[in-house]
């Protein structure tokens, strides 16, 4: 349903895409995580048809997804730079989103609204930042459409709004299961409910894998700095630290690790803990080099 | 169950974004009504001539209808600027750039004809306003004009006058969001070539071949063969339509 292939965006000088390949072909519930500018955003308005790539080809429902009506009216974009009719108060603009999606579930609109406390009758314009993203999340979702592209849903709202948020995806998912990706920061929160996950860095795709997979991609290796050394030369690392003086902990890939086929005695002085999936992001995606600690101590 | 897919054909959205649009900016109607007010207040006050001796005296007040048309116009442009300006909300809602266009230019079209309308009911009602209020009131030649051939030639008139100015806003709103930063520098120098190029010709050719605002206005405003007016309204219509086609065409949305 949606395969993107060397997908590339520029905007004047700046590359927002590069590369960037991927395949969905059934329902899921995947996580778009990648740092600030690594083209998620982009992405997701290719998929929608906004913009068009600059090399590359972004097929949606199997056609190109660029202006295409028939990719507009089966995908949903959810995204904070939203805008709709000035003065519009929410029942109407309820009506706007059930007139053109035909899956749109008013009844669920309806309910969801009185259940986060949204007043039907008052203006879009008037809302705070969170009430906002919340009613945008409730009508994407009520519209039901076969591919839901949601960037960045819980910009601006309260962990209890969230937190019932996420349970209303999944619940939604599961009733209707259809292509939900979501780009979030919120990645402790989000991991919950996620099934896949996607990591975009630099524009390309650096990880497309279950969510268990992600969550055991890198492992904390800690012994004695002598233990450790060999492995730090033999592995890629991605973080290394001194516990004091006798303690030093290294994250490597798992598989990288298992692969080193350590000796029992060798493997018995190391302690293997896994990584939060938030601390994993950080770590595969962090700046090579110039980090905070020589920035302060140059 | 999973999301069903639709396939809808182009027109059936189009059709369904005119309503939408129609619906949101019902408020154009209310402009419309509060500018052809002040139409009506300009309209009867357009100019007082007045005479006497000693013993009497007596004032005539002159009833137009161009502060109408004045008004109607710039509702219209106003429209069309509006309409090429919100480009962007449609496309969060099912749309691609042609139903936007189409959806675009059947509201100018629908909000042309209101305007035609009211504008042809508005001679009637000034006369008749004007009749009551004042003693001495001398009204323009064209409300002298009467009958039905008259009518639909003062409400064709009018919706493409109405038009064609809505279409031409509508042309310079969409060239402005394909070109952003640059359409500001195109319009200088396309100003720059027309003196230009009309000081140049006029020199070459002789002074019948320099064009001025003036002849600009001429050439729409005093034809007096009715088809080549249409003609020309006709054309002029259908190439600013063309122009903002081609500036929608492949426009990315929120780029």
């Amino acid at each position: 349903m949606i395969q993107c292939e060397e997908l590339t965006k520029d905007f004047g000088g700046t590359r927002a895409l590069n590369g960037c390949s991927f395949q969905i072909e059934a329902p899921t519930l995947t996580g778009v995580i990648g740092v600030n500018g690594a083209g998620k955003t982009t992405l997701f308005k290719i998929l929608a048809g906004f913009l068009r790539p600059s090399s590359g080809e972004a097929r949606v429902l199997g056609e190109p997804a660029f202006q295409n009506i028939n990719v507009a009216q089966n995908v949903v974009l959810n995204e904070g730079r939203m805008t709709f009719h000035a003065n519009a108060t929410l029942q109407e603009l309820v009506h706007s989103y059930g007139r053109f999606y035909l899956n749109f579930d008013e009844k669920l609109a309806r309910g969801l609204l009185e259940y986060f406390q949204l007043d039907e009758k008052r203006q879009y314009s008037k809302l705070s930042k969170g009430m906002a993203s919340t009613f945008r999340l409730i009508i994407t979702l009520a519209a039901r459409a076969p591919i839901t592209l949601l960037d960045e849903p819980a910009n601006g709202m309260d962990p209890t709004v969230r937190k019932d948020l996420y349970e209303v995806i999944l619940k939604d998912y599961i009733k209707v299961p259809r292509i939900i990706l979501i780009a979030s920061h919120y990645l402790g929160e989000m991991e919950q409910i996620l099934e896949n996950m996607l990591l975009i860095h630099g524009g390309k795709v650096m990880l497309h894998s279950a969510l268990e997979e992600f969550q055991t991609f890198l492992v904390a290796l800690k012994g004695s700095p002598q233990a450790i050394k060999p492995i730090e030369e033999k592995l890629q690392v991605y973080e290394g630290k001194d516990f004091g003086p006798g303690i030093r902990q290294i994250v490597v890939k798992r598989e990288a690790f298992q692969q080193l086929q350590l000796k029992e005695e060798e493997a018995g002085v190391l302690k293997t803990t896994g990584i939060s999936l938030e601390d994993s992001f950080i770590y595969l995606t962090q700046r090579k080099g110039g980090g905070i600690d020589e920035l302060y101590h140059s | 169950m999973n999301s069903i897919i639709h396939k809808e054909t182009q027109m059936t959205i189009a059709l369904r974004q005119t309503r939408d649009k129609l619906y949101h900016n019902a408020n154009a109607f209310m402009y419309l009504i509060i500018l052809q007010l002040l139409g009506y207040f300009l309209a009867n006050n357009v100019g007082m001539s007045g005479s006497g001796t000693e013993y009497f005296s007596y004032t005539v007040r002159i009833a137009s209808s161009v502060p109408l048309i004045f008004f109607t116009i710039i509702w219209m442009l106003l429209q069309g600027l509006h309409l090429a300006g919100e480009k962007s909300r449609e496309y969060y809602l099912v749309s691609n750039n042609f139903t936007a266009y189409f959806s675009d230019i059947a509201v100018l079209e629908i909000f042309a004809v209101t305007g035609g309308v009211t504008l042809l009911l508005s001679e009637s009602f000034l006369q008749v306003m004007v009749s009551v209020l004042y003693e001495n009131v001398t009204l323009q030649a064209s409300f002298s004009e009467v009958g039905f051939i008259n009518y639909v030639s003062l409400f064709v008139t009018a919706t493409l006058y109405l038009l064609m100015f809505g279409a031409a806003a509508y042309t310079v709103g969409i060239l402005r969001a394909r070109f952003k930063g640059r359409f500001f520098l195109g319009i200088f120098l396309l100003i720059a070539l027309l003196i230009f190029g009309s000081v140049l010709a006029a020199r070459l050719l002789g002074p019948a071949f320099g064009s001025t605002i003036e002849s600009a206005v001429n050439f729409y405003l005093h034809e007096t063969r009715g088809m080549i007016w249409f003609l020309k309204m006709a054309v002029t219509i259908g190439a600013l339509y063309g122009i903002s086609y081609l500036g929608i065409r492949n426009l990315e949305v929120n780029a």
